[in-house]
């Protein structure tokens, strides 16, 4: 499929509205599209500005007690009728928490995804993207010392297809965090290493690929590990099965 | 009630006044809780209660002012012709929020409302689609145009500040 075609659906796409078999068929077509990624990207930030922008107005307390205080004062109204109107406000409140609560799980989830690719891909942009130049683990580790409230080991690498190239600190939703940077071909995955807060543990335990881009997260020994790349889910998982090893010797 | 910020927050950015979206979600709620038995058990509550909502406001004065403005605009929007933008990384490379509110308010009431259903209140396009009583294929057209003129309005206030004109 040319570009024009691709271009066409870039909205579904952003939106996730294609067909699961015409997302990935997009996945992989901005992969090796510079032109259709750019615009991807640039179309999930506006959409992401949007979804910030458009949470504008408030109500007032003093408006929300009067709704509340109407509904009760209709309870009282309609005395015969209170049975119905209770369940009816009982269950608009259930459904009210469980989307709000849904939806804020989303957002949060949503926002933290978007500030670990744009952390990747800035740091990928940069002239220099590790601040410590090595593909020696026993170098990169204690580099880190005195600069982040916690430690990790680092995989043993030898006979496996990914190369360390460095790291460095960065900070994620205000936590310090370990970013170690890694590469496979002509690819690099990104690995963040920190705290498991509250704040970061919203980034949940699943792998996604969103924006093109594969992310797996899971948690370990108190410390939330993710790794984002472009390389592809197959580089992404096997990178994370050697964190995950190491994590455990 | 979370999601009676979600109806206040609609309201305000279609009246475009606080009074009248206070008077718009207090007649949505009296309208849910008479109306609930209609509410079928299954489907998206969300869709059901912001079609309320926006039915109320096409009947208010300044609901019918914009549906006044819609057929027109309509018109135009169905004979226009898409312009595929250039690229515009730089320029939206640093969104000012504020801007973008800006451009928000600049957006027509059909393509203000289906802009903030999809993408602030995160309805899939056949939720957007229930609750505009619209065909998908107008909700994608629509979003597609909102989207295009809030990036052009950006632009446009990224060159400006660029060349200070």
């Amino acid at each position: 499929m040319v570009c024009e075609t691709w271009m066409e659906k870039i909205d579904q796409y952003v939106d996730a509205e294609l067909a699961a078999k015409e997302q990935t068929a997009f996945d992989e077509h901005v992969k090796t599209c510079p032109r259709c990624s750019l615009e991807a990207l640039d179309r999930f930030k506006v959409k992401q500005a949007v979804q910030i922008a458009g949470h504008r107005f408030a109500p007032s307390t003093e408006f929300r007690d009067r709704i509340q205080s109407q509904i009760s004062g209709k309870k009282v109204a309609t005395r015969r009728n209170w049975i119905p109107a209770l369940i009816v406000v009982a269950a608009m409140l259930t459904v009210f928490a469980v989307s709000a609560i849904m939806m804020k799980q989303r957002l949060e989830r949503q926002r933290l995804l978007a500030e670990i690719a744009d952390i990747h891909v800035s740091n990928l942009a940069a002239s220099s993207p590790v601040d410590v130049v090595s593909t020696d683990r026993h170098t990169v580790k204690p580099w880190f010392q005195g600069k982040i409230p916690f430690t990790f080991n680092l995989p043993d690498l030898n006979g496996s297809e990914f190369s360390l190239v460095g790291g460095r600190v960065v900070y994620l939703q205000h936590e310090p965090a370990a970013l170690l940077v890694f590469k496979y071909r002509n690819h690099y995955l990104s690995v963040f290493v920190l705290r498991n807060t509250p704040s970061i543990s919203a980034v949940g335990a699943v792998g996604t690929e969103e924006a093109s881009f594969t992310t797996k997260s899971w948690a370990s020994n108190g410390l939330r590990y993710i790794v984002i790349t472009d390389a592809g889910p197959a580089q992404a998982k096997a990178l994370t099965e050697l964190l995950k090893t190491a994590a455990k010797s | 009630m979370p999601l009676f910020d979600s109806l206040f927050n609609f309201a305000h950015w279609l009246t475009q006044d606080r009074t009248e979206a206070e008077d718009l979600v207090q007649e949505t709620c009296a309208k849910a809780l008479k109306g609930f038995s209609s509410f079928q058990l299954g489907t998206n509550f969300r869709a059901w209660i912001f079609r309320i909502l926006r039915n109320t406001f096409y009947t208010s004065r300044t609901g019918l002012k914009a549906a006044a403005l819609v057929s027109i605009e309509e018109q135009e929007l169905d004979n226009a012709v898409i312009i595929r933008d250039t690229p515009e990384s730089v320029l939206l490379s640093q969104i000012d929020i504020a801007e973008l509110q800006r451009a928000i308010e600049q957006l027509s009431v059909p393509l203000r409302e289906v802009l903030l259903l999809c993408d602030v209140e995160e309805l899939s396009y056949r939720e957007a689609a229930d609750t505009l009583g619209i065909p998908v294929g107008t909700v994608m057209s629509r979003l597609s145009r909102a989207r295009q003129s809030a990036r052009q309005y950006l632009a446009g206030e990224s060159r400006t500040r660029v060349t200070g004109r």
